[in-house]
């Protein structure tokens, strides 16, 4: 392994785990995000030496056969049209069903600001995690 | 046809199968393909938005596992140039090397490539490449070139006022002015923003030098047309050439184009022999991906004091950037072609300027040239309402093109299909709620509140369908606008759709897959999609115009009729029955109480034991739809805004979209088109920029963490709803959805937040209306109240 290798390197070439996907050079736009040690983070902004013994979690290990709840409301609410930015917002939201539990779709919204998303205008994304989140939809 | 049958509508919809791969993280993206002994390229880019070459240095770039590094000079003569297609009468086309030579002209701008046998080391040896500037006078925004504050300052020395071309026309009876009570004039300041789909750009590309087969994958919105123009530039059979177009995650009209690095990184794949493989990272992206939009129009407005549009008199500056791309000079031509808005307005005046800058070239953006378009009309609309000091509910209606008035021939000489403004208008601002808003504004102007409330309406049409060829010709646009489809019925019954069309995040498959199914009463579980490669496919134009269910749809739906067509002829002669007798209902011929299926039918058509004389044994139709006009959407868009005084800030409380864009194939992709298109418009409206220092011309927003992009607590509650008036110009009666949201977007939120701070004697403000300018226009107006 090379000592300057991401963990978002690390996963997609010599894992071939490309489901982690790269869509910035700043640490921006969440498309890379994973689960390191259960935490949402970017991968791009992680050394892959700095994971050692860690556990690090991807999109690709969120379901088997079946689609879980989160991943089958993205589906059913339309949350997913180019579908690059998907799996980091899949993995936020996993980390966000388990922690921080937004109340509202205020707070879910701003909990999301490290993941962006050009196609869907985020409401069908909003809509799918707060579906999961059993938070009050909004009225339309 | 379709909104009826079953899976269209939003209580019982079809989901998507492509998500199922999507949500797997089993998307293949072009990054995601990975070939035996791969290459990478990365390119040398200037620094300067403008300077001579002095010295390029590569003595400290051979790093170990660099193959090469090849300057403009290594390139061969024979190579062509970056295609163009649309050369507006007296352009002056200055040509798009592959590689700068003697001078740089944008920030970005690629100078040598190089090539290493992984991506790090190729990324690294490209920044010890060291190149010696002479730094030449800048034309760094469009402004400068329109007021030649640019000291004299020439992106190209042959073109020495920057001026790319001028089209003039004059539409309509200039006689209807002298009705005129009075007239303004407004300048409108429309942006350069960046289309920045989530995927950058990138082309893998590979040479089989036994076949002569140039094999390239790539992220592109119109595979036929990058293999055409791979063939033409580097001089290899197009037969000879497969392009595939993975997934492709996102576009916006940023990949409807073939761009130097493409043709590059293709030309040294074959001239090495080697697989090479480019993509690009976001800076680069934000610096050699076409821009959008950046116009500047000049607008002089004719009206009566009871709110009629006579005339409007109108310059566009348009800012092509250093070099052209596929369509750049074109895409003004389109907002020129739409200056009548959804209104009856019987003279206008268009001169549209090109200019060349200091740049990244600009081209098509989600809505190209149409956003620029209604941007400008529902401003003046707004505008003639606030001077005579009507209701701009009354004034729209007032000069609407009437529902009794279709098809209705504009001014400007293109023929609207079918439409229901005023029905849209009164559904938007009831749904909006007009009427509460309208007096939660006065209470707010009353007690003096900090945080004002606006109402922006914007009533817009659009063209889609692109398109008929005709048109192409009229406005010099050297491409075809038919769409390509092949439907075969294999000899089990499965069905193989072939669409020219090539998705990116659109839901081609679903929607391909639901309209075979209901033509063909085939079930979408065994119809297969094919999209995105050159090979074993008719030529195909791409994505892109909302023209995939208009144009390509329609396609898919004449093949299908042929088969049915071709089952019925072969039934007439097996049951011996006229034509006419026999009916077709979801999938099954009958005859009175004989009954078959077309899937039946397929195994007899490829036995071929007992067809009819003359025959063609198999069942598979090929079918070039050709559009007779375009289809136009239209539909009224109401937001509401709240303005906060003290900081400038800008909420936005509700937005509410009702549109028309005919019958809708799949109601929530339809949605969902919509939506994200507002949200990008949005954007625009209240925070997208692309900016460079107007000094040294350096790119001031080349990442994330300087251009904003619009973020999940940026966007509103969104409500939509829709009308139907079907298109009449092809059998589907679709339109196309794909821009409606951005186009409508900009003006509505724009005029909500000059009705906002009108109370501080605010009249305009030009995008994006970032809190620091509208903090200043309240502080000014606070000053003269």
């Amino acid at each position: 392994m090379r000592a300057d290798q991401t963990l978002v390197q690390f996963l997609r070439e010599e894992k071939r785990l490309t489901g982690t996907h790269i869509g910035c050079d700043t640490v921006s736009c969440g498309a890379c995000t994973v689960l390191l040690n259960g935490q949402a983070v970017k991968s791009c902004s992680v050394l892959a030496v700095q994971c050692d013994g860690a556990r690090v979690d991807t999109v690709e290990g969120l379901c088997d056969q079946e689609l879980s709840p989160l991943q089958q409301a993205f589906r059913e609410c339309f949350a997913v049209q180019c579908g690059f930015c998907t799996p980091g917002f899949l993995m936020t939201a996993c980390e966000l069903m388990r922690t921080v539990k937004p109340k509202s779709r205020q707070e879910l919204a701003v909990q999301l600001a490290g993941n962006y998303c050009r196609c869907t205008g985020y409401q069908p994304i909003l809509d799918a995690i707060g579906r999961v989140l059993a938070l009050p939809s909004p009225s339309r | 046809m379709a909104s009826k049958g079953s899976g269209t509508s939003l209580s019982n919809p079809v989901l998507r199968s492509e998500d199922r791969r999507f949500l797997r993280g089993a998307g293949r993206y072009l990054a995601d393909l990975s070939f035996p002994d791969t290459y990478h390229v990365a390119f040398v880019r200037s620094s300067e938005a403008h300077a001579r070459i002095m010295d390029i240095s590569t003595e400290k770039a051979y790093l170990p596992g660099v193959v090469g590094i090849f300057l403009a000079a290594d390139l061969t003569s024979e190579l062509g140039e970056v295609p163009m297609v649309w050369p507006v009468p007296g352009l002056q086309n200055p040509g798009h090397p592959l590689l700068a030579k003697e001078t740089v002209r944008f920030p970005g701008e690629p100078i040598a490539v190089v090539i290493a046998a992984d991506e790090q080391t190729a990324r690294r040896a490209a920044k010890q490449v060291k190149v010696t500037y002479h730094r030449l006078p800048v034309v760094a925004n469009l402004l400068q070139a329109v007021d030649r504050q640019a000291g004299g300052a020439a992106v190209h020395p042959e073109i020495a006022d920057n001026i790319a071309y001028v089209w003039e026309r004059e539409f309509g009876d200039p006689s209807a002015l002298e009705k005129a009570d009075d007239s303004f004039f407004q300048r409108l300041i429309i942006p350069r923003v960046a289309p920045l789909p989530m995927e950058p750009r990138g082309l893998i590309a590979r040479y089989d030098r036994e076949a002569d087969l140039l094999s390239v994958w790539a992220s592109s919105q119109f595979p036929h047309v990058l293999r055409l123009s791979l063939a033409v530039v580097l001089g290899h059979p197009e037969s000879r050439i497969a392009v595939t177009v993975p997934d492709v995650g996102g576009a916006f009209g940023g990949k409807m184009n073939v761009y130097r690095e493409d043709l590059l990184v293709a030309y040294f794949a074959k001239r090495l022999n080697l697989t090479l493989r480019y993509v690009e990272t976001r800076s680069e992206n934000f610096m050699a991906m076409t821009h959008g939009r950046d116009q500047i129009q000049d607008v002089r407005v004719f009206y009566t004091r009871r709110g009629r549009l006579l005339g409007m008199d109108v310059t566009i500056h348009a800012n092509m950037g250093a070099y052209l791309q596929g369509a750049t000079p074109g895409i003004p031509l389109f907002t020129a072609q739409m200056l009548s808005g959804c209104y009856r307005i019987p003279y206008i005046k268009v001169r549209v300027m090109g200019y060349y800058t200091n740049q990244a070239y600009t081209d098509a953006y989600r809505g190209a040239g149409r956003p620029e378009a209604t941007y400008l009309v529902e401003r003046v609309i707004e505008m003639v309402a606030r001077k005579c000091g009507r209701d701009p509910l009354s004034v729209r209606l007032k000069n609407f093109i009437r529902r009794t008035q279709f098809p209705a021939r504009v001014v400007t000489g293109l023929t609207y299909d079918s439409g229901d403004y005023s029905k849209a208008l009164k559904k938007a601002a009831a749904k909006s709620g007009i009427k509460y808003w309208r007096s939660e504004q006065r209470a707010r102007r009353l007690r003096g509140d900090r945080r004002q409330i606006g109402i922006g309406i914007s009533s817009y049409v659009e063209f889609c369908g692109n398109s008929p060829s005709s048109a192409h010709a009229q406005l010099g646009l050297k491409t075809g606008g038919y769409e390509s489809a092949v439907v075969r019925i294999h000899p089990t019954g499965a069905v193989t759709v072939i669409s020219g069309s090539c998705p990116s995040g659109q839901g081609h498959e679903t929607v391909w897959a639901q309209l075979v199914e209901r033509c063909l009463g085939v079930a979408q579980e065994q119809v297969q999609v094919v999209t995105g490669t050159t090979t074993g496919t008719p030529w195909g134009g791409g994505t892109y115009g909302s023209r995939s269910a208009a144009v390509g749809g329609t396609a898919i739906y004449q093949a299908c009729q042929r088969l049915i067509e071709k089952g019925r002829d072969y039934l007439q002669h097996l049951w011996q029955v006229k034509g006419e007798a026999i009916g077709f209902e979801q999938g099954v011929y009958s005859c009175g109480t004989r009954r078959i299926s077309l899937q039946e039918l397929a195994p007899r058509l490829y036995l071929a034991h007992d067809l009819p004389y003359g025959m063609e044994p198999g069942l598979e139709a090929t079918v070039f739809f050709e559009p007779r006009s375009y289809t136009y959407p239209s539909g009224t868009h109401v937001c509401i805004v709240e303005v906060d005084a003290l900081t400038g800030k800008t909420s936005i409380l509700q937005y509410v979209a009702v549109d028309d864009c005919g019958h809708l194939l799949h109601e929530p992709i339809a949605k969902g088109q919509v939506i994200g298109g507002i949200v990008q418009g949005i954007g625009a409206a209240l925070y997208e920029q692309i900016v460079q220092d107007e000094q040294t011309g350096q790119l001031l927003t080349q990442s994330f963490r300087s251009y904003h992009l619009p973020k999940a607590e940026d966007v509103p509650p969104i409500v939509t709803d829709h009308l139907c008036t079907p298109s009449p110009v092809n059998p589907l009666g679709v339109k196309g959805v794909g821009e409606s949201g951005t186009i409508a977007a900009h003006p509505a939120v724009i005029n909500a937040i000059v009705d906002a701070l009108s109370v501080y004697g605010v009249e305009h403000v030009d995008m994006p209306a970032t809190p620091e300018k509208l903090w200043q226009l309240c502080q000014m107006g606070g000053e003269t109240e």
